[in-house]
């Protein structure tokens, strides 16, 4: 392990065709995945679509059933976990109970022979970097789970690896503790330059962090893209419902002029998605519904503008409704609206000095065609 | 349970049957061999007497028959839990990390197996086995590796793999149990952070098991050390170990002041082998640890950053730490 901190050799992972099986049931599908030099990727899906697995057969604990894994130019792929120069930061930490904290963080120094005096200062700066330094004698029993995760942290970045995995480091940190974390390894990661690859469910989580997030499902890459891209031009509904609150609607195309289409929904609603639009199927390569086709539409809740019903509507896309319900969240307003008898649509509204309009008042909602997304897919 | 006897007894009338029954039927027996090792043998018909105490009966003990066979016990005891250890450790290793856990029970029922069977019965099976005309013997003789009839029943030698043979399981058990909750977790760990299956073994794994070892070599070393079956079954009738001399003294000779005094320095010198051995490893631990120890720098910085780091606003806390990054940055060139 003689990687160094410099951002230029730090690691840059190709993963060709990657598959595994477990027992005859494929955990990744023909996977292609590269991950830049010194980016803070997340491997972000609900439990059980592959995303711990493929983090698992990076770190060497897993063997894939084929396909290449490479960093710069080495082939991991046949290499043992204990000579690769990545570090894993568990999720239940792993620190080893019989050993105190500095010792701990010296282990991985330790395997490679690195000389006492050296150890002790690196283990040092690492444990001061994570602001632990005065837990050095302390075991990790005696630590809360935000600490242990620093020392987990230390002990993983003492070594210098090339790429840091984190499997869901913060799934056990209560959410304060979660959000300050977040900004600190992004800080940290931003400093040291270190391709990050963190898995996480928490969608909120890769949306604060990442510079890329990898959206997985069933084995497969649904999409790859910065936070901003994948929430607002999801590639498929599964991603669309997946990141962030959503919005679907069922509807029929009715018509389709050169692109632009008109909609009806299953409750008479004409939705008119702006043709071509970030979110149009044409504009990312995803198959093009044809008139009389059954479409998922997709509408965010905060891009739902709500009026009093005796209002004149001022946009092409409208619809009155009725608020079934208000919750305030802080620093935004969510109604629950009922369109018809039991079409059920959520909406957020920023937090304003307005009073909120109130449950069983009628309503108003209004939407931008540019705001429509439409799915052929089942999601 | 009435309300006032679990008032009397507060939250230990858990544990009444057990202390009751350690009392009646394990404190007070033992008290009294302690007691009848005071006395004497008075006449031909009468096993003991306490009209006179004396220490006679350890004059007696410390006579050299005793002595040799005594040495001998302790050799067979400590050979015998060594060696179940070193058999144990690889095997109960291989049962907690590399079986897959769906098929430990199995295995596990197997170990047991042996268990099923009376420990005199089994013992018994070893006289079969290591007879001059047994099939050992001659396998061995007929592939050329002996030249005469195997002769090694009713030795020491006999004793010595017969006490591993029924002790075993009792060191697999522990040490099983002990390998199996450190978890895979922690060797995953020792892997990814560059040590290779020995290092993990020797760093994480074992150090992790020694309540295992310990309890394991405490439940071979104090049953084997009073044994007698299994010395008497196959060491034959000049006395091997120790409780064959116990034996002969409570059920043949009917001294049982001579008895209880052998009785009771075969206690004690148990118990001093189990807490020479406690220091031992206390010692090899502190050692270890001495050796293994991580020396920081006691730089500046590093005391006073610890005190103030706490009471900064976030930002400034963060940034803080840059100058020790920097200097992990410089110490690049050595890795």
């Amino acid at each position: 392990m003689s990687a160094t901190l410099s951002p230029a050799i730090a690691g840059e992972l190709s993963i060709r065709s990657l598959h595994k099986e477990f027992g005859g049931v494929a955990a990744i599908k023909d996977l292609d995945l590269d991950i830049r030099a010194g980016e803070f990727l997340c491997l972000l899906g609900p439990s059980g679509c592959g995303k711990t697995t493929l983090l698992r057969m990076i770190a060497g604990f897993e063997e894939p059933t084929a396909g290449v894994i490479e960093l710069g130019s080495t082939d991991l792929t046949k290499m043992p976990a204990h000579k690769r120069p990545v570090n894993t930061v568990f999720q239940a930490y792993a620190l080893f109970p019989h050993m105190m904290v500095a010792e701990n963080v010296a282990y991985g120094l330790k395997q490679s022979r690195t000389p006492k005096k050296e150890i002790g200062q690196r283990v040092d700066e690492a444990l001061t970097m994570v602001r632990m330094r005065e837990f050095a004698d302390r075991s990790p029993g005696q630590l809360s789970g935000g600490q242990q995760q620093r020392v987990a942290l230390a002990r993983a970045l003492v070594n210098r690896p090339k790429v840091l995995l984190l499997d869901e480091p913060m799934s056990a940190l209560d959410r304060k503790l979660r959000e300050e974390m977040q900004v600190e390894l992004k800080l940290l990661q931003k400093r040291l330059g270190i391709t990050f690859i963190f898995v996480t469910h928490d969608q909120e989580e890769a949306l604060a962090m990442s510079d890329r997030i990898v959206v997985m499902y069933d084995g497969c890459i649904q999409q790859i893209g910065s936070a901003e891209e994948v929430y607002t031009r999801p590639a498929n509904s599964f991603v669309a419902g997946f990141i962030g609150k959503q919005n679907f609607v069922e509807a029929v195309v009715v018509s389709d002029d050169g692109g632009a289409l008109r909609l009806r929904s299953v409750n008479n609603t004409t939705i008119l998605p702006e043709p071509n639009a970030a979110g149009d199927p044409g504009a990312t390569g995803r198959p093009v519904p044809s008139v009389g086709d059954t479409v998922r539409v997709a509408i965010r809740p905060e891009t739902l503008r709500l009026r009093v019903a005796d209002g004149v509507p001022s946009a092409p896309n409208a619809v009155r409704g009725r608020i079934a319900g208000v919750s305030f969240l802080g620093d935004v307003v969510q109604y629950v609206l009922l369109i018809g008898e039991d079409t059920e649509i959520l909406s957020r509204v920023p937090r304003s000095d307005a009073v909120p309009l109130p449950t069983d008042e009628d309503v108003l909602i209004e939407w931008d065609g540019a705001d429509v997304a439409v799915y052929c897919d089942e999601g | 349970m009435t309300s006032r006897f679990r008032k009397f007894l507060g939250d230990s009338a858990l544990s009444f049957p057990t202390w009751a029954y350690m009392l009646f039927f394990f404190a007070l027996p033992v008290a009294l061999v302690m007691w009848y090792s005071f006395g004497f043998k008075p006449d031909q018909f009468t096993t003991h007497s306490m009209e006179q105490l004396s220490l006679g009966r350890y004059r007696e003990v410390v006579s050299p028959t005793f002595l040799s066979v005594f040495t001998a016990t302790l050799r067979i005891s400590i050979v015998g839990t060594l060696a179940c250890l070193v058999i144990a450790v690889p095997f109960a290793y291989w049962l907690a990390v590399k079986v897959p856990p769906g098929r430990r029970g199995l295995l596990l029922a197997l170990v047991l197996v042996p268990f099923w069977t009376n420990f005199l019965v089994r013992t018994l099976g070893w006289q079969i086995i290591l007879s001059p005309d047994g099939f050992v013997s001659e396998a061995l003789q007929g592939i050329g590796l002996l030249g005469s009839p195997l002769d090694i029943l009713y030795s020491r030698a006999a004793v010595q793999i017969g006490v591993i043979y029924n002790y075993l399981p009792l060191m697999i058990l522990p040490l099983f149990v002990a390998m199996d909750s450190a978890g895979v977790q922690l060797r995953e760990a020792s892997a990814d952070l560059g040590a290779g299956k020995w290092r993990t073994f020797f760093q994480v794994t074992l150090p992790l098991a020694t309540p295992g070892v310990v309890s394991g070599c405490l439940l071979v070393f104090i049953p084997l050390t009073g044994d007698y079956i299994t010395a008497s079954v196959l060491g034959g009738a000049n006395g091997t170990m120790i409780g064959q001399l116990v034996a002969n003294q409570f059920q043949n000779a009917q001294n049982w002041a001579l008895g209880s005094a052998m009785a009771v320095v075969l206690m004690l010198f148990t118990l001093a082998v189990v807490v020479v051995t406690a220091l031992l490893a206390l010692v090899v631990k502190a050692i270890i640890r001495y050796v293994g120890r991580v020396e920081l720098p006691t730089g500046q910085h590093a005391g006073t950053d610890a005190g103030t780091a706490a009471d900064l606003p976030e930002g400034s806390r963060v940034r803080q730490a840059e100058p020790a990054v920097s200097g992990t940055t410089t110490g690049g060139p050595h890795a």
